[in-house]
């Protein structure tokens, strides 16, 4: 590492920096689309629950009983809706960084492969 | 095999492993929401020989019980996601368990071939990569 010069140690640097991001915004997205999956799943089992179905919504450990199929539908699709929108956002985030990334490993492949990048054995 | 190719099939090689190590946690998860779901099943399907006023006791952490009569063998509530949960006659509760856990062995199995496709793929680049470093290094 310390035969590299000052340029490519800082890139490698923010490589490894983009690396985590890209990571964080990979997990809060698989969390987010799992979110979206598991409320699209509520809403079609409640589609196919009967009308007089009794219903229940957990607030902390406690079950509290709900009056009308309608309303929690209606909460679960909008929920549904927020978490589209931010799942939407994270993706552009996604691109972005995965673009960065992208040049700055080719940057650094080059850089590598140059006599006076690091050499592969060290690697 | 040239030194970017070398260093490419190197990272690869560590994405097959961060791959690897993700669908055994995967599996870990996935082994123990069966085994829940199995005793969940095996605890509706007694239940529905417990008759109505019939005394039970019922866990509620730390080792302890309290005393509690039974309302219903008929029906049970059943989580649906999104913390919402509907009431279900007994069969249906116990239908649910059914398909939950043949949903999740399907998983299961897929994650099974995915796992041993990349085990091939990196054996197959792993020889590979030993094979070029070797000649490397007789080389120098």
């Amino acid at each position: 590492m310390d035969d590299l010069s000052p340029k490519v140690q800082n890139q490698i640097a923010q490589f490894q920096q983009l690396q985590q991001q890209l990571q964080a915004v990979l997990n809060q997205k698989f969390q987010m689309d799992a979110q979206v999956k598991e409320m699209a799943r509520t809403t079609e089992e409640l589609n196919k629950s009967p009308e007089d179905v009794v219903i229940y919504k957990s607030i902390g450990a406690l079950l509290i009983k709900v009056d009308s199929k309608e309303t929690i539908l209606k909460d679960i699709e909008e929920s549904k809706e927020t978490m589209e929108v931010r799942l939407k956002s994270l993706e552009r985030q996604e691109k972005s960084l995965r673009d960065r990334y992208q040049a700055l490993q080719d940057q650094l492949n080059k850089a590598l492969s140059t006599p006076s990048g690091q050499p592969l054995s060290s690697m | 095999m040239n030194e970017q190719e070398l260093r490419q099939a190197m990272s690869t090689l560590e994405l097959f492993r961060a791959q690897l190590e993700s669908i055994a946690e995967n599996q870990q998860l996935i082994q123990i929401s069966l085994e829940e779901l199995g005793r969940a099943r095996e605890t509706l399907n007694q239940f529905q020989n417990a008759k109505e006023g019939d005394e039970l006791l019922v866990p509620i952490g730390g080792n302890s019980f309290v005393f509690a009569k039974v309302a219903t063998n008929a029906k049970a509530i059943v989580g649906i996601g999104t913390g919402i949960s509907v009431e279900k006659s007994m069969d249906e509760a116990i239908k649910t368990m059914d398909d939950r856990s043949k949903e999740l062995l399907d998983t299961m199995n897929k994650l099974n071939d995915r796992r041993l496709a990349i085990e091939e793929q990196a054996n197959v680049l792993s020889q590979a990569v030993q094979q070029e470093v070797q000649a490397l290094q007789r080389g120098n």
